[in-house]
């Protein structure tokens, strides 16, 4: 199989100049975020870009740093973990149509075909190199079921990514999550109390105050590591 | 906050403040034409006329006090000053029947120049205006010409000096003390002009202050649109910098994202063939 096919749907990151002010704010999000990691203790860095209510762009941040991450060398792995309105797979114009839904309903009967439905069919190359996507996949029947599913196989699916770019790679590797708005679902803070860095996606002159303090708080008693914030101006 | 936050605060709502003060500077314009449409209203002409007040001498020299014929003139003029008989029917009644027999004379002192309705009685009536000093009146007209202002305190001055024993004789009928006169029995008031009616002057007009009122009303809804403007800021929610996000949660902010650029601009890097 080639490269895959990319729709021009959404401008992406890979789509600006890399001399641009644009381009810019994400490499330097991008390299802020790295510089959290020295001393970390795994190689393989989780992070949750997440936003206090839906803006319509949160997934633009998750894909751009994405791209950023890749482009500066660092394999990393997108997931869209926003089941409700899967985004990300159309953006990057991916063939896989199966994803992260998929994998928690045929995991929750099979936990250990996790790994290899991961590894061998479900992580799609894109067109940037050193990215991959786990998309949404097809809608769950039971869309309800989505934090249950969630909260029992979340964490064998992130120890299996862990694994897969382990064995991948001996750098550094990045695993970033794009997930629905923290107030509108409780998965987003199932999601943060596993990964290693949660960042609150702020929108200016949208996201209200008390949205804002509202996300917080709602990580917070998830025990999320709620390590910063983006200021996305639209 | 800093003068660049407030002038933000500026920019954002500066739609309040434009509605409030183009409300209130279309309602002030309109009220301004008519003002610079109204006769008069923001100018005027004045003409005066000062006509001396007193009793006609006694037939019977017997009887002469002067110093009765002084008080009793003080108590005529201030009677004519004061009184009724200025703005009484009569009275501005004469004055437009003199004003018509003078047309000529008018026409003649000011050609060319229209008088305005100078014979509205009623109008006539609230143009006049007196001040006495002693047994002297000076009588005051400011009409909305310069023709129709003099023509007026003209006609005042003359009707006075004819009618005034028709207008005020009775003051002096219960006077017993002052002698009779004229072989009627009581004395008569009697008036000449002492000064003729003066060249007219420009004057401010009633509402010559309502233009500045009208700039004051565009100042005061300018501050009320501008406090409102802050008041609509400060009850708005939504977070506007990455700095108040900042001291609000107590975070770092990572990265700031401008606008995604419109397409077609920063997309220097051509495709590959």
């Amino acid at each position: 199989m080639g490269t895959p096919f990319r729709q021009e749907q959404v401008a992406l990151l890979s789509d600006y100049d890399i001399g641009s002010a644009y381009y810019a704010a994400y490499t330097t999000l991008c390299a802020n975020i790295r510089f959290s990691w020295e001393g970390a203790k795994t190689q393989q860095h989780t992070v949750l870009l997440a936003a206090a209510t839906s803006t319509g762009q949160h997934a633009t941040v998750a894909a751009n740093l994405a791209i950023a991450a890749a482009q500066s060398g660092t394999p990393t792995i997108l997931i869209d973990a926003d089941l409700s309105t899967p985004s990300l797979q159309k953006r990057f114009g991916t063939t896989q149509q199966r994803g992260l839904s998929d994998l928690l309903t045929e995991g929750a009967s099979r936990p250990q075909t996790i790994f290899p439905l991961l590894s061998e069919t479900l992580l799609s190359e894109t067109f940037i190199p050193n990215l991959r996507l786990l998309s949404a996949g097809s809608s769950l029947s039971q869309p309800e079921q989505a934090p249950l599913l969630l909260s029992n196989r979340l964490s064998d699916i992130l120890n299996a990514l862990r694994q897969i770019q382990a064995e991948a790679e001996s750098r550094p590797s990045l695993i970033i999550f794009h997930a629905p708005p923290i107030l509108s679902s409780i998965s987003t803070a199932q999601i943060s109390a596993l990964v290693d860095q949660t960042f609150l996606v702020i929108s200016n002159g949208q996201t209200t105050r008390t949205q804002a303090r509202r996300a917080q708080e709602q990580l917070e008693k998830a025990h999320a590591t709620l390590s910063g914030l983006v200021m996305l101006d639209i | 906050m800093e003068l660049r936050a407030y002038w933000a605060i500026f920019v954002r709502r500066f739609w309040i403040i434009a509605l409030i003060v183009g409300v209130v500077a279309l309602y002030s314009a309109y009220q301004y034409y008519h003002l610079h449409k109204t006769p008069g209203a923001l100018k005027a002409y004045q003409s005066t006329v000062t006509v001396r007040i007193g009793l006609l001498d006694s037939a019977n020299p017997t009887d002469t006090n002067y110093a009765d014929y002084v008080s009793a003139s003080e108590a005529l003029a201030d009677e004519f000053t004061t009184g009724p008989v200025l703005t009484s029917p009569a009275f501005t009644q004469q004055i437009v029947q003199q004003i018509q027999s003078e047309r000529a004379l008018i026409a003649k002192r000011f050609p060319g120049q229209d008088p305005g309705d100078i014979t509205n009685a009623g109008a006539i009536a609230g143009s006049l205006t007196a001040a006495r000093a002693h047994s002297l009146v000076t009588l005051s007209v400011s009409w909305d010409t310069p023709a129709g202002a003099w023509a007026i305190a003209d006609a005042t001055g003359k009707v006075s000096a004819a009618n005034m024993g028709k207008y005020i004789d009775y003051v002096v009928r219960s006077n017993t003390s002052v002698a009779p006169a004229n072989g009627q029995g009581q004395a008569m008031a009697s008036a000449e002009v002492v000064n003729a009616a003066t060249d007219p002057v420009s004057i401010p007009g009633p509402s010559a202050s309502k233009p500045t009122m009208l700039l004051a009303l565009i100042v005061v809804a300018l501050i009320i649109g501008l406090a409102l403007a802050f008041l609509v800021e400060y009850l708005d929610d939504r977070i506007r910098s990455a700095h108040e996000v900042e001291n609000l949660l107590q975070l770092p902010v990572y990265g700031e994202i401008p606008p995604a650029p419109a397409p077609g601009k920063e997309r220097a890097r051509p495709s590959a063939a």
